[in-house]
């Protein structure tokens, strides 16, 4: 297909090569990428292997697997898609892979493998949120919620550890039901026991909208480290048993800072927005982290984790070249080595 | 445009670009970032309005941006209201592009903030709530509780404390998890002085106590788990004890008051309370007496209620006065507790005894009374008698649509609406209120002699005669037969047998020889057979009303003008243009919407009651009710009501396909109208009936009624009855067996549950639930007293009771249904 001048990008991803219009629309926009404004977005579409086949009629049946036109377009429909299938209003536990009402399209398949099948439930995973997020949806101050945050976190015996109880309760029954971006601790460990762990975690996380640079002030974050036994189930699962899952392109909103894994043994890697550090660290696979996703899970004070303030502006003018060096250690680790060449070799 | 001189702002650092373009083309811009299509670049994943208003706290001040939102955002609230379908992106988008809007006004409070977008907000919001209602799906996509969030946080005045102590207590009608948006709406509430900024807000403390008492009254009623009460009420009481932290000045003695005096009526509401601290839970049955520090309903009060009642009753010229300056002193104590029982008690019973001499006065009582409680059980009962008093018809007709709408198993409420349309010289659709009205309620006397009356009206003798002479069979008690005896009489001496009447009234007066209007019948009989003038009237005089309630008056006595009681549909002006698609029906009035699909509603039902034994009209019924839909149809695209209205009417007909296609496509437009999921259940249970289960998906039937009970928890057992007819309704099969019996064991749970808790209980509300649970044990399991699936007996009992009562049980699934959806 990349010979084919209106598809010069190739890949093997599922919601790619089956319609015409929308492989042309999803090549136009990822074609250009030294500004990557929606062309990663398009490219991970094009690549992403992991799309199980349901999904992606799922994704075709919201007539979002068309020509958009341009990228807030094709944005607009992806959240509608989002909000139809994923981000569900409707929460039960355990969940019911069945009812599409209560189960995100991304639990609804737990007869597919995926790479934490066999996940110890004592593991722990590491997830961070942001404060002003949590505040808003149950309505306290900022301030308040860091104040009660740091009181529990140095004091568990103390009051503001059944008041951060109360406000997780609200937090959790106001959120939607969408699935959690995670990681675990134990690829995390070593960064957060740096002092700059904040600033770290978000790049080793990937999450490049935390951008102090771009909103204009710094950023609290709440930090949660919870075993996997926490997440909720799946009815009809063996009850020692989570569903975790590699996030795929239909997961979550379009992110620049997502990539997408191939398929096989891996198990979804997030991209280190610290060029920098990749800079030194270029040649050592172990800056690969894992991805996962869960369920919407009930938290408890007992899992707050760390209180801190990410500072640091997201380096986002050399994501191209966080990208192309995450791709680097991907190709290695999967041993794939033309992985993504059709799609991302303009990259430095 | 450089109104907002970014570049002079950001002085050469990057400009992010959804900036860029908002400075260009402000309306776009925001339009997508509320749809969630604006490109963000790799803040994509964020919340967009978390971004802005980021964005607004970091430059608004000095670029402007800030009134810039404000007015982009008053005016594209003003032009998507009402449209659940933005740029067909679907009611989820619609949903969510709201809660945005709501949360940007939130976090830009005050005359300082977006205070334009919240006056349009607010204003839209306020006259048509049921649109956001019907695009919210519950706590996690909630564009309803968003707004009234944002009213909370730009309120400059106190108009809406009403509001506020409504929400705390949880009328029928609002979500159980909306109690804590009064909570906050009352912290929010400017002070009534200036020199009271800043201090502690009672009337916070009082909302937190009505939230106790009516989410303990959801667990007692049944519709909400206990345990998810309690944590709600001990979350929002402790996060709201946290924001004034007085533990031991303010909250202990006010905790210790509302025990101790016993200002809560749920005795769980208590337990709640006594769990909040060890010391409340120690507390003797009465404390020390000292200074009053809270305000307190006077103890005198009934005494004083009962007086003036007497006095009204007897004419006495000082009790008008004496009822308002109670009312007064009372509606003071609701207004700083929210506490409005005693008020509105007075209120309608005030009303009720001075409808005939003074009615103005009446009206206005009344009116104070919905005002504060719309879910008094006699108000609307009331308001119809007071407006029939004053011979405004049409108003009497909207308040005894609403009494049958709220209250289905009040009998006053349906003979009081067939008053009224008697009253309007519709005959024949008081006849078929009357005839729905005996369906329902086959023992209620008023009912069968309001029937027969109409019958008579119509110079159907025949049938009438038939309707009283089995009211004599019926009823053995005094008054009841006195009632068919006199109107038995008078209906013999149109005829012309006078010797007859004059027997029926001797026995009348024998076995009530007090009864004055007999006896005055009695003597025009008389004087007519002499050749006498006859001294008034020319037929025999109405008798009052022997059914009435104590506080309240019959409707029975009607005005004779004839007037328009609905609005005909062909008088109902829509202008729906294709050019302004967005905007609901401008000019016509949402009242008058809701009588029209109150009317529609009512003359299916009347249909549907009919069915049996008249097909002819039946039919007619449902073309009258057809002229109706069709102005629904055009309705449906911006209104959920209209939508499931005109879905149950296709169904009605028979179309069953047509109207599952249509309410399917109203479910995409209204996933949060309970009306529109209700009538889309039962599409789909027509549908499937009697289709083989598919073996890879067998629960996929029932599934809809399961969405329906997450929607609105208060309607459960409706579900449970849907489901368990569901399965019941479908091909022979273990999984089919399975189902139905973990359902009908379920249904039959929830009844006897009710059953055994509203013993003795006089509240409207568990009343209702005791009628509804009563009603369905009957209809679905007839004389059996199951508890449990594991008293369940042969399923082809109960598959034989739901069908030869399937009429009644959608009838009686559909009260449950329309009384509390609001959208």
């Amino acid at each position: 297909m990349a010979d084919d001048p209106d598809r010069p990008l190739s890949g093997r991803g599922a919601l790619y090569g089956t319609h015409f219009e929308w492989d042309r629309f999803l090549c136009r926009l990822g074609s250009d990428g030294t500004t990557p404004r929606g062309a990663f977005v398009a490219r991970n579409f094009i690549l992403d292997e992991g799309v199980w086949p349901e999904r992606a009629e799922s994704y075709r049946a919201r007539r979002a697997v068309v020509d958009h036109g341009d990228f807030e377009s094709w944005k607009a429909r992806h959240g509608a898609y989002l909000k139809e299938r994923i981000q569900l209003v409707h929460w039960e536990e355990p969940l019911d892979p069945r009812d599409e009402d209560v189960c995100p399209e991304t639990f609804r398949f737990p007869d597919r493998h995926t790479p934490f099948d066999s996940t110890d439930r004592h593991l722990h995973l590491i997830r961070l949120e942001r404060a002003e997020t949590i505040a808003d949806l149950i309505k306290i101050a900022p301030a308040k919620l860091l104040s009660v945050a740091n009181e529990a976190l140095a004091n568990p015996a103390s009051a503001a550890r059944a008041e951060l109880e109360d406000l997780l309760l609200k937090w959790f029954e106001a959120r939607d039901g969408r699935p959690v971006y995670c990681g675990f601790y134990v690829d995390l460990e070593e960064d957060l026991a740096t002092d700059r762990w904040a600033d770290m975690l978000r790049d080793r996380l990937g999450l490049a909208h935390l951008d102090p640079g771009e909103l204009g002030k710094p950023i609290d974050i709440l930090v949660f480290r919870y075993p996997v036994n926490q997440v909720s189930r799946l009815s009809g699962a063996a009850s020692h048993t989570r569903p975790l899952v590699p996030p795929t392109v239909l997961d979550g909103d379009f992110s620049e800072a997502f990539c997408p894994a191939p398929a096989g043994g891996l198990t979804g890697h997030v991209v280190n927005l610290d060029w920098d550090d990749l800079e030194e660290r270029r040649l050592r696979s172990a800056t690969l982290r894992r991805e996962i996703l869960h369920p919407k899970t009930r938290l408890q004070a007992k899992h707050l984790f760390r209180v801190g303030r990410i500072e640091k502006p997201v380096d986002f003018e050399n994501l191209p070249l966080a990208r192309a060096a995450h791709l680097d250690q991907v190709r290695a680790a999967s041993g794939r080595a033309d992985y993504a060449l059709g799609t991302d070799k303009d990259l430095p | 445009m450089s109104l907002l001189a970014l570049d002079r702002t950001f002085a050469g650092r990057r400009v992010p670009p959804w900036l860029r373009r908002f400075e260009a083309e402000p309306e776009e811009a925001l339009r997508d970032l509320l749809l969630g299509g604006a490109d963000l670049g790799h803040l994509n994943p964020a919340d967009p309005e978390r971004v802005l208003l980021d964005w607004i706290e970091s430059l608004g001040a000095r670029i402007g941006l800030l009134a810039e939102v404000d007015r982009v955002l008053a005016a594209w609230i003003e032009s998507s209201w009402g449209d659940p379908d933005p740029q067909g992106l679907g009611a989820a988008v619609a949903a969510v592009a709201w809660c945005r809007a709501a949360d940007l006004i939130s976090g830009c409070p005050g005359e300082e903030g977006l205070s334009g977008a919240a006056k349009a907000l607010r204003e839209r919001f306020l006259e048509e709530p049921s649109f956001l209602r019907s695009i919210s799906e519950g706590r996690a996509r909630d564009p309803e509780a968003r707004a009234w969030l944002a009213l909370a946080e730009h309120q400059s005045d106190r108009s809406l404390l009403s509001r506020w102590w409504s929400l705390c207590s949880l009328p029928p009608d609002v979500p159980w998890y909306h109690g804590d948006l009064g909570i906050y709406g009352l912290r929010r509430l400017p002070p009534e002085t200036v020199g009271q900024a800043g201090g502690y807000p009672r009337e916070v403390q009082e909302g937190l106590a009505r939230l106790a008492d009516a989410l303990a009254r959801r667990v007692e009623d049944g519709w909400l788990e206990s345990e998810t009460a309690r944590k709600e009420f001990i979350a929002t009481v402790r996060l709201t004890m946290a924001a004034y932290p007085f533990p031991q000045e303010k909250w202990l003695p006010y905790w210790r008051h509302v025990l101790q005096d016993r200002r809560l009526r749920e005795p769980l509401a208590e337990r709640w309370v006594r769990d909040l601290s060890p010391k409340l839970d120690q507390l003797s049955e009465k404390g020390p007496t000292g200074r009053v520090r809270w305000i307190q309903p006077d103890p005198e009060w009934k005494r004083r209620r009962e007086g003036i009642e007497i006095g009204l009753g007897q004419g006495d010229s000082a009790a008008p006065e004496l009822a308002q300056r109670l009312l007064d002193e009372q509606r003071l104590y609701a207004r700083a507790t929210g506490d409005s029982f005693f008020v509105v008690r007075s209120a309608c019973n005030f009303a009720g005894r001075l409808r005939k001499a003074n009615p103005q006065k009446a009206l206005e009582w009344v009116r104070l009374a919905l005002d504060l409680n719309p879910w008094h059980e006699f108000a609307w009962t009331i308001m119809a008698a007071v407006h029939l008093t004053l011979g405004n018809l049409s108003e009497a007709a909207r308040a005894a649509r609403e009494a049958v709408r709220r209250f289905p198993n009040d009998p006053v409420a349906h003979t009081g609406l067939a008053e009224v349309l008697k009253a309007q010289d519709r005959l024949a659709d008081a006849e078929h209120a009357y005839r729905l009205a005996t369906t329902r309620f086959p023992n209620d006397p008023v009912a069968l002699n309001g029937l027969a009356e109409v019958l008579k009206a119509q110079e159907r003798f025949t049938e009438a005669e038939a309707t009283y002479r089995y009211m004599l069979e019926q009823f053995h008690s005094h008054q009841q037969a006195v009632y068919a005896l006199h109107g038995l009489a008078g209906l013999l001496r149109r005829r012309g047998e006078l010797d007859e009447a004059e027997k029926l009234l001797g026995k009348a007066l024998a076995r009530e020889p007090g009864n004055d209007v007999v006896r005055n019948t009695l003597k025009v009989f008389r004087a007519q057979r002499e050749g006498a003038a006859i001294p008034f009237g020319t037929d025999e005089p109405s008798v009052e009303p022997f059914f009435k309630r104590p506080e309240e008056p019959s409707a029975s006595e009607v005005p004779s003008e004839a007037i328009s009681l609905s609005i005909p549909a062909t008088e109902v002006k829509i202008p729906i243009s294709d050019a302004t698609p967005r905007r609901i029906v401008e000019h016509l009035r949402l009242d008058d919407l809701n009588v029209l699909i109150t009317d529609t509603f009512l003359l299916r039902r009347w249909s549907r009651s009919l069915g049996r034994n008249s097909d002819v009209l039946a039919g007619e019924l449902r073309a009258k009710a057809h002229a109706a839909l069709e102005s629904l149809v055009r309705l449906e695209f911006r209104s959920s009501l209209a939508a499931g209205e005109a879905g149950l009417l296709t169904l009605s007909d028979g179309n069953i396909e047509e109207g599952l296609a249509l309410l399917q496509a109203a479910t995409r437009r209204f996933p949060g109208s309970a009306r529109v999921r209700y009538a889309l259940a039962r599409a789909e249970r027509m549908a499937v009936s009697a289709r083989a289960l598919d073996p890879r998906d067998p629960e996929a039937p029932v599934r809809p009624w399961r969405r329906l009970a997450r929607l609105e928890t208060q309607l459960g057992p409706v579900a449970l009855l849907g489901e368990a007819r569901t399965w019941l309704g479908q091909t022979d099969g273990a999984v089919r067996e399975e189902g139905a019996r973990r359902s009908l064991g379920r249904l039959a749970f929830w009844i006897d549950e009710q059953l055994s808790r509203d013993s003795g209980s006089k509240r409207g509300a568990a009343e209702i639930n005791t009628w509804w649970a009563r009603e369905a044990r009957k209809l679905a399991f007839g004389d059996r007293k199951d508890r449990s699936e594991e008293d369940l007996t042969s399923l082809s009992f109960y598959l034989g009771r739901v069908q030869t009562y399937s009429t009644e049980l959608d009838l009686h699934e559909e009260d449950a249904v329309y009384r509390i959806a609001a959208a």
